[in-house]
């Protein structure tokens, strides 16, 4: 865990730079949230924050498993925060490492669930950490938030604090559908394995 | 040598030069001054005092922090008007706690907001610990996965993933192990300025309760305390808790071996999610060890990583290794093996591998009949002997 902070450095970038960046992001994280989180709401919202319009209903969807359909969710909230945590320089170093954590907990969690090495007490345990990186994340993009600082980052750090909310509201219907699939079992098998 | 030549070689030493220039600040002055994050020279000094895990600690219990500062009835509950209920009754058993007060901090200003933070202090936050707030009740949150080991000279804290957080050396006093193998669990602090440490130029004895209180709480104040409750295991009875590397033809191995704790890899499924398979004993039919699925072993100079080459090295990497102070030759001469070959043997269990003792071998060989083993490929990177990460 600590040997992961040393990656967490960035170089120094003009405003209009970091700008151009946290544009670019945030369009790659609408493209990776596009058709998947079905939650109207917090799509209505991050697309009108770049005033956009949320676009019609995708093609191609369904068919999977329900631990398919979980993993794929898992892995758009991991699209997401990577597009934010990856854009140089990060708006908020502290908001970005606990992003980061959620993030590798959530890979964590779609990899176990994906491969059916996990059992249900590691997968609440993986939960529960998630939400409380998204938590820490959320307080101190808050804390920040409300200090004076220059408009450009004030807005980005408004932008993450933003994402952070609504990944926590992602995460309780993720919470719900892993609680679903392990049906409240610590026995691994009960994920259904397709017959070939 | 031509001037490019030259250049190249002032440019490889700078890093080292810049590196040795700030350990010299450190030793000097107390601290480094400020350097800048991206700089090589900054990530070397900061990884050697972020994998300086053994530090002073001190076991005791919630009400009575302090030994000789009296004590404090602890709190039960709270009352529907926010009051807290405190236990007077004497009954109870009593909170134990573990304070680890590490010697260094890596403090880190964020150039976009101009706050400045201590490194280690957020990524324990990050990954489980609390904020103690400067004022109100001292507790914490429970930190699923953490967990508090018992070692032959004092305690061990580790995270989800086996790995080793903080580390310190104290004889434990049989009421608080009592108290702390009835409840299970162990409220641990963490901070840079706890009372632990007797300060320059004092003795133990003139360092007072008092003096101690003040410090701990101006670390408190600061927002440097966190806390989290941990599962209190015990003994570690033989877990594996670290790595050991063992030279090619040690117990008749044909390729230099790195033995990693069996938590190391949960995180991505177990070691077998990567082909690993059992050890077979010398004389079986097929003794050919498996080779890894996507898996690679990263050598620099001063440490080996194991990491997951088709993934961002946030996500892939999986564990490392740096040898401690005096065991630089011993890593060099086992680096220069693995280089040779291209591949290491990395062997995974659940089971410490005994290094020392009578016997020594065969309870190895045993532990190692008991793993689960592939040989792993260097990156290229590591291959070509460069002795720093090229990041």
């Amino acid at each position: 865990m600590i040997r992961r902070l040393r990656d967490a450095f960035s170089t120094g970038a003009s405003d209009e730079t970091m700008n151009a960046d946290i544009r670019h992001g945030m369009d790659d994280v609408l493209a990776a949230l596009d058709n998947v989180i079905d939650d109207e709401a917090v799509l209505t919202r991050i697309y009108a924050r770049l005033g956009k319009d949320v676009p019609g209903p995708a093609t191609g969807q369904g068919g999977g498993t329900a631990a398919d359909e979980i993993c794929a969710r898992i892995g758009m909230l991991e699209s997401a925060i990577t597009t934010v945590v990856k854009a140089r320089p990060p708006a908020s170093f502290l908001g970005t490492v606990s992003l980061n954590t959620a993030r590798r907990y959530l890979f964590e969690l779609r990899n176990g669930l994906q491969n059916r090495t996990m059992t249900a007490p590691e997968a609440f345990r993986l939960l529960s950490s998630i939400r409380h990186a998204l938590h820490e994340a959320d307080t101190v993009l808050r804390r920040q938030h409300d200090m004076p600082l220059r408009q450009p980052v004030h807005a980005q750090i408004g932008d993450l604090r933003q994402l952070s909310t609504d990944l926590l509201g992602q995460l309780e219907d993720i919470t719900e559908g892993v609680m679903r699939l392990f049906g409240h079992s610590d026995d691994s098998a009960l994920i259904l394995v397709p017959q070939h | 040598m031509g001037k490019a030549a030259r250049n190249r070689r002032l440019r490889s030493a700078r890093p080292q030069q810049q590196s040795a220039a700030a350990e010299a600040r450190l030793r000097r002055d107390g601290h480094t001054g400020p350097m800048p994050a991206a700089a090589p020279a900054t990530r070397t000094l900061m990884a050697q005092v972020l994998d300086q895990t053994e530090m002073p600690c001190r076991a005791t219990f919630i009400d009575s922090l302090f030994p000789g500062a009296g004590s404090v009835a602890p709190v039960t509950g709270v009352t529907d008007g926010g009051e807290p209920v405190f236990d007077l009754t004497e009954t109870r058993d009593r909170v134990p706690v573990m304070m680890f007060e590490p010697e260094r901090m890596v403090m880190a200003t964020d150039t976009a907001t101009g706050t400045t933070h201590d490194l280690l202090t957020e990524a324990l936050v990050s990954g489980g610990f609390t904020r103690v707030p400067p004022l109100a009740l001292l507790g914490a949150m429970p930190a699923d996965g953490w967990e508090l080991y018992r070692t032959t000279d004092g305690v061990v804290l580790l995270d989800p993933y086996g790995g080793t957080v903080a580390e310190g050396r104290l004889t434990l006093d049989p009421e608080w192990v009592s108290d702390a193998a009835s409840s299970r669990q162990v409220l641990v602090l963490v901070g840079p300025r706890l009372g632990i440490r007797v300060p320059p130029g004092r003795t133990l004895e003139s360092y007072t309760a008092d003096e101690q209180i003040k410090e701990f709480h101006q670390c408190r104040h600061k927002g440097y305390l966190i806390a989290a409750v941990v599962g209190w295991r015990g003994p570690d009875a033989g877990k594996a808790l670290k790595w050991v590397l063992l030279r090619q033809r040690s117990l008749g191995l044909a390729l230099p071996l790195a033995y990693v704790p069996a938590a190391s890899f949960r995180a991505h499924g177990g070691a077998e999610a990567f082909g690993f398979t059992t050890f077979l004993p010398p004389d079986a039919p097929i003794n050919e060890p498996s080779l890894a699925r996507g898996l690679a072993a990263e050598l620099t100079a001063t440490d080996i990583d194991l990491i997951r080459p088709d993934l961002d090295r946030e996500l892939g990497w999986i564990c490392g290794y740096r040898p401690g102070p005096g065991s630089h030759e011993t890593f060099g001469a086992w680096g220069n093996e693995a280089r040779r070959h291209g591949y290491i043997l990395v062997a995974s269990g659940e089971k410490d591998l005994p290094t020392t003792g009578p016997d020594c071998a065969e309870r190895a060989f045993e532990v190692l009949m008991d793993s689960v083993v592939a040989a792993v490929p260097l990156t290229p990177f590591s291959r070509s002997g460069h002795t720093e990460r090229g990041e």
